[in-house]
């Protein structure tokens, strides 16, 4: 299983064309979506495709090897699988399957707040190796229990996003009537129905549900209350001094999710945080907001010796990976790629998009002559 | 079963749908079978998958299906075994009985019969069988159907039953057997799929396999309960083979599918499908009922389970789907018994006796089975029609009225075709007296009359093996005493028929041999697995002992309390009333002192805590099947015949009904058995439902708990009551089903933390040691055994014997504030 590769899929966009024919239409428009006209999500290919890189054939060279150092682990590849929300909508145990073949494949998986699954089993199935991403409650009580549970479950690494003080204005979900678990209209089961092997594991697993969430809220709350639920006590605006108390309670590495703005990674580098992760949300929030690969490229230059510095949004490849890091990323994270793997695979999904990334990059790596990652920055064209 | 079901027109169009197939399927298969078909027999060209699934759908009623579905509500996966023991005589039907049927070359049953015994005998199985059609086949499943069918479109019962019967009628007069079968065929299919859409949906909502493993109650996966009261196994095993031999082996309407195979192979394929087929109604019809019973559980009347969960958790379509899956059930077995009606009387009534014997012509036959099929359905109408006026408990006469029915046609079949040395005489009179003797038992014990002889009837399936030996003794001794006479013919025995039948195929016949095998290893892993489920599960749960040694100890519960609005302090539990109060459930799970709640009907149901900032209440919502001093007599137990004063001498507690203990202090020794203190500090009060402090006896309300003995105790017990400190409000429900109670206490005096100081709602979170039980007192037998004779008593909290040590109490942690401040509107 861990070296499973599925010759048929041998790209990212295989596997979403595939995942387009077994998942439930809603759940597949919740993933591929954007905000509003999606420009942000095409701005994101279309900047991250824009990046060249130079081989050099003459040097001595060996061979080069994937692995990262970060927060004191080793990681067997740059890359790690971004936080995803209602994952368990779009393929019944998405979360336990990522979370599982990241574990045994080295890289980092980020549960999210609002995933299908509980931290407490993620964290047991990563072998604690999983990472948690908190939407900072508004309520103070959630706050502190959801803290201690992740801190109990043994989370390594918490990461705060604070791109979402708004929630996302998705003209796909909208038209869906998207909720979590999913509503039962005439044309949501007629979706379900046409998609035989979802609606039978999705009925074999369960009804997916926020279990990280589900003990703060009020029992038999109906469907169309969670978004004012959500709102009201998990979601909302985080300014740094609602990032103060965590990093008072957290003594672990802190990385803040969703920073696009330099006056932005200096606060947090003020806070004391560890990483930061540039990113917009995988143009899900703002439509008319730049991608990341420019102010990756400024940032790094100026704090990379600061605090670690991440990247994810748009990627979608091992080429994608190289020409981010070679922008001066430490690490990335991708989100959709590994959903449309485990929709168009199942359980073999999550080890079939890293082994294809990984060969990609190792790949890339070879093709340039590099023979580390935190080489790349030498072979970009600028 | 008065549940409203609302259906959107996408159901009525589902249901639209399945009626025009299912029409369409039966007209092209009439028109299409050449014209001088049998309609009895078809014209011999049906395959063996359309024989083996018209079995299983002709076996598949409607109210098998409520039956099934209610059945593993209440009690789980015990009521399969009907199903996974099935295969056994369907084995017998394919291997023994098939063989020999098909040689001795006749279209029914009672042919056979005439064979063997003349022309007597012949008659009167002749009756017997066009009764059991009606009765059995056609008025009682109509009735059901009907009735289901009714609720759900909000149609009068006559209605409905016509439009089922026409429907039923249409294609089997003018198709026949063949029509009936492959539409059978058709109507199968969609019950698989209907009922796998049931169970993946009650799944989906569970929560998974996981969850539906973990929460339902582990015995409800057992297959074997050697003391279960529904079916108890012993009763199982020597009654079901009686009913087993008559409907698989002998019965009309199962037989003539196999009758209407063109050839040995082909019967014995369809029959060994139908057996391999029966292993999905656990799982389909069944499970879901678990399921149900997970999601929600204390339905008092479990056949009105099905209904429930439809309405309840089956979207827009899918109810139209089930509906469809109902009228499949009934009408696969009402074509079914249509037909056989028909024949019979056709072949056996008609021709003897209007046409002398001479045989009828073709045209002839297909017009007289035609008008026949006609007159059955009327027949059934009015049958169906008729039991609407008769007794309630008519649903279970149609669950037990084939073990009545089945012992002389056992013994006829199994002892008079096996037997050479049985007499016609003694057939005709054990047949005769054996009919009567099962008829008369049968209504008395379904009316649970025992004439004052004895106590209570045995359970039916008991009933219908002591019969079934009775008439077997009786055919016996009256064959010794008695002569063959001129008319009977000694049939070739079941051996050299089978031999001469299976000879010519011998190969393909130990391909079936092989198939049956492979069946028979599938069922015995299935009823391992399910075992083996079972007693997993059974280490699970709090109290399993290793010797003296705990093997674990449980953690002692918590429940946490907040403020929420003021309820209306009337006894009873309204809409909402309690929606922002904390609610503990599944009280029959509880630690029981007494016996344990094996039939959640007996006791079930659930507690609801909170408090508005003047009082702390607890509502209850108690489901108990007979209420004493209502249901009972007012019966003293055996320890105290002053049970009932309401002095010192008295047990408040002996009745139906709660107490709540709380320890307000929240403090005490880790010592065995140290109680309350009888006043604010920690206290154990009772709500009695048929007798209070302030009403007497025959009023329900609150009484002084213990410890009685200690005077000071009683003392402030009874100035609580008198005072109003604490209050008690008790509804008996309708038809005494059960009760519900509002129960409200005034932290001054009753919750005092400290020396003079007493719980408040502006106070920081406050944990309190808490319990609480749930009484059920039945009639004396019924707790035989146990002190006091006490049926159930079950505790939130702590060990058996030992649930009053304040050590062993639970926690209650009282929150002044509301849970949410933002409450989502």
């Amino acid at each position: 299983m861990n070296d499973f590769f599925d010759p048929r899929f041998p790209g990212i966009e295989d596997l979403k064309a595939h995942a387009k024919k077994r998942m439930p239409g809603f759940a597949y428009d919740y993933l591929i979506g954007g905000c509003m006209e999606e420009i942000s999500v095409k701005r994101n290919r279309l900047d991250i495709e824009a990046v060249q890189l130079r081989s050099e054939f003459l040097k001595p060279f060996e061979s080069s090897i994937l692995d990262v150092d970060l927060f004191g682990q080793t990681y067997s590849a740059p890359f790690g699988i971004a936080p995803v929300g209602l994952q368990g909508l779009m393929w019944p145990k998405a979360p336990e399957i990522l979370a599982k073949s990241a574990a045994d494949k080295n890289i980092p998986y980020i549960l999210s707040t609002v995933s299908s699954a509980s931290l407490e089993t993620i964290a047991e199935i990563s072998e604690g190796k999983a990472w948690f991403q908190l939407y900072n409650p508004t309520d103070k009580e959630i706050r502190q229990n959801l803290l201690e549970r992740i801190k109990l479950a043994g989370y390594p690494v918490l990461v705060v996003t604070v791109d979402v003080p708004t929630f996302g204005y998705r003209p796909r979900d909208i038209k869906n009537g998207l909720a979590m678990p999913p509503k039962m209209t005439i044309k949501n089961i007629l979706q379900m129905l046409s998609r035989p092997s979802w609606f039978i594991e999705t009925a074999l697993a369960g009804k997916p549900e926020m279990q990280t969430l589900k003990p703060y809220m009020p029992p038999n709350m109906p469907v169309d209350q969670l978004a004012a639920f959500m709102n009201q006590t998990v979601m909302g605006r985080v300014d740094i001094e609602g990032l103060k108390p965590i990093r008072d309670f957290w003594k672990g590495p802190l990385v803040i999710k969703g920073l696009i703005n330099e006056n932005d990674v200096k606060s947090a580098i003020e806070l004391g945080a560890d990483g930061v992760i540039i990113s917009n949300h995988g143009g899900r929030q703002l439509d008319a907001g730049e991608s990341p690969v420019k102010p990756l490229q400024v940032i790094s230059e100026k704090y990379k010796s600061q605090i670690k510095i991440m990247m994810d949004s748009g990627l979608r490849s091992g080429t994608n990976i190289a020409s981010a890091l070679a922008l001066g990323a430490d690490f990335t994270f991708l989100g959709r790629p590994f959903v449309y793997a485990v929709g168009a695979l199942g359980k073999k999904g999550g080890y079939h998009a890293i082994n294809a990334l990984s060969t990609q990059l190792t790949q890339i790596m070879n093709q340039l002559g590099c023979a580390q990652v935190s080489d790349l920055p030498q072979y970009l064209v600028d | 079963m008065n549940v409203e079901v609302s259906l959107h027109s996408l159901d009525y169009f589902v249901i639209a749908i399945y009626v025009i197939l299912l029409m369409a399927v039966g007209l092209f298969v009439s028109l299409r079978q050449s014209k001088d078909a049998s309609l009895f027999v078809g014209d011999k060209s049906v395959g063996f998958a359309s024989i083996g699934m018209s079995i299983w759908g002709t076996n598949i009623g409607p109210s098998f299906l409520i039956a099934s579905f209610g059945a593993a509500y209440g009690s789980g996966m015990l009521i399969a075994n009907f199903e996974w023991m099935a295969w056994i005589f369907m084995l017998l039907l394919a291997m023994v009985f098939t063989p020999y049927y098909l040689s001795l070359n006749v279209t029914t049953i009672p042919q056979i019969i005439k064979r063997r015994f003349g022309e007597t005998m012949y008659r009167l199985l002749t009756a017997y069988s066009l009764l059991t059609v009606v009765v059995v086949w056609l008025g009682g499943g109509l009735y059901v159907g009907g009735l289901l069918f009714s609720q759900f479109t909000g149609w009068e019962l006559w209605q409905s039953v016509l439009l089922l019967l026409v429907i039923a009628t249409s294609f089997t007069v003018v198709g026949g057997l063949a029509a009936v079968i492959v539409t059978d065929a058709f109507q199968t299919v969609l019950m698989i799929v209907g009922m796998a859409a049931l169970t993946l949906i009650g799944l989906y909502e569970v929560g998974g396999v996981g969850e539906l493993v973990s929460k339902a109650p582990p015995e409800y996966w057992s297959l074997i309960d050697l003391e279960s009261e529904e079916v108890p196994w012993t009763a199982f095993i020597l009654g079901y083979p009686i009913m087993a031999v008559w409907f698989w082996c002998t019965d009309q309407t199962i037989v003539q599918r196999v009758f209407a195979a063109k050839d040995l192979p082909t019967a014995q394929k369809g029959v060994f499908l139908a057996a391999a087929l029966k292993i999905l109604p656990p799982f389909i019809f069944i499970l879901p009922g678990i399921l149900f019973y997970i999601l929600n559980p204390g339905i008092e009347n479990t056949d009105g389970a099905f209904i429930s969960m439809v309405s309840e958790y089956m979207p827009v379509g899918f109810r139209g789907l089930m509906i469809a899956v109902l009228m499949a059930a009934l009408i696969s077995t009402l074509d079914s018994g249509l037909n056989s009606f028909s024949t019979i009387f056709t072949l056996d009534f008609y021709e003897p006796i209007f046409k002398k014997g001479k045989p009828l012509s073709l045209p002839e036959t297909r017009l007289v089975g035609r008008i026949v099929t006609v007159v059955a359905s009327v027949l059934a109408f009015v049958w169906a029609i008729a039991m609407e006026g008769v007794a309630s408990n008519l649903f279970e006469l149609l669950q037990s009225l084939i073990a009545f029915l089945a012992p002389p046609l056992t013994t006829l079949f199994l002892i008079g075709l096996f037997w050479q040395r049985v007499t016609t005489t003694a057939a005709i009179y054990s047949f005769v007296i054996g009919c009567i003797t099962c008829v008369t038992v049968g209504l008395l014990s379904v009316n649970g009359n025992t004439l004052g002889l004895f106590e209570a009837w045995p359970h039916f399936l008991t009933l219908s093996f002591l019969l079934f030996l009775f008439t077997s003794l009786l055919t016996v001794v009256l064959s010794l005493l008695t002569q063959h006479s001129s008319e009977e013919e000694l049939l070739p025995s079941f051996k050299e028929m089978a031999r001469k039948a299976t000879s010519k195929s011998k190969k393909q016949s130990k391909n079936i041999w092989r198939a049956w095998a492979i069946l028979a290893l599938v069922m015995v892993s299935l009823y391992a697995g399910f075992e083996i489920l079972a007693s997993q599960n059974d280490s699970t749960p709090s109290l399993k002992t290793n010797g003296n040694k705990q093997v674990d100890i449980p953690p002692l519960p918590e429940v946490s309390v907040y403020r929420g609005s003021s309820p209306t302090f009337d006894g009873y539990i309204s809409q909402g009333e309690y929606a922002d109060a904390t609610k503990l459930s599944g009280i029959e799970h509880w630690t029981s002192q007494f016996s344990p709640v094996k039939d959640t009907s007996d006791l079930n149901g659930s507690v609801w805590i909170k408090h508005d900032g003047e009082y702390l209440y607890f509502a209850f919502d108690v489901n108990d099947n007979l209420l004493y001093g209502f249901d009972t007599k007012r019966w003293l137990p055996n320890e105290n015949d002053k049970a009932h004063e309401l002095t010192r001498d008295g047990f408040p507690w002996f009745g139906d009904g709660v107490e709540v203990l709380i320890n307000a202090e929240n403090q005490w020794r880790e010592e065995d058995e140290e109680l309350n203190k009888g006043n604010g500090h920690s206290w154990q009060m009772v709500v009695s439902t048929h007798k209070s402090r302030l009403n007497g006896i025959g009023q329900g309300g609150l009484l002084e708990g213990e410890e009685r003995s200690i005077e000071s105790a009683w003392n402030n017990y009874q100035k609580w009551i008198l005072e109003k400190a604490m209050e008690a409000k008790v509804q008996i429900k309708s038809n005494n089903k059960g009760y519900t109670i509002e129960w409200r206490i005034k932290p001054n005096p009753t919750l005092e933390i400290a020396p003079g100081e007493f719980w408040h709602a502006d106070m920081p979170t406050t944990r309190m040691g808490l319990n609480i039980a749930i009484a059920d007192l039945d009639n004396k037998h019924d707790g035989e055994g146990n002190w006091g004779n006490i049926h159930h008593e079950n505790w939130w909290s702590g060990d058996r014997n030992k649930p009053t040590w304040l050590k062993n109490w639970g926690t209650m942690i009282l929150h002044g504030d509301f849970k949410f401040k933002t409450t989502v509107e």
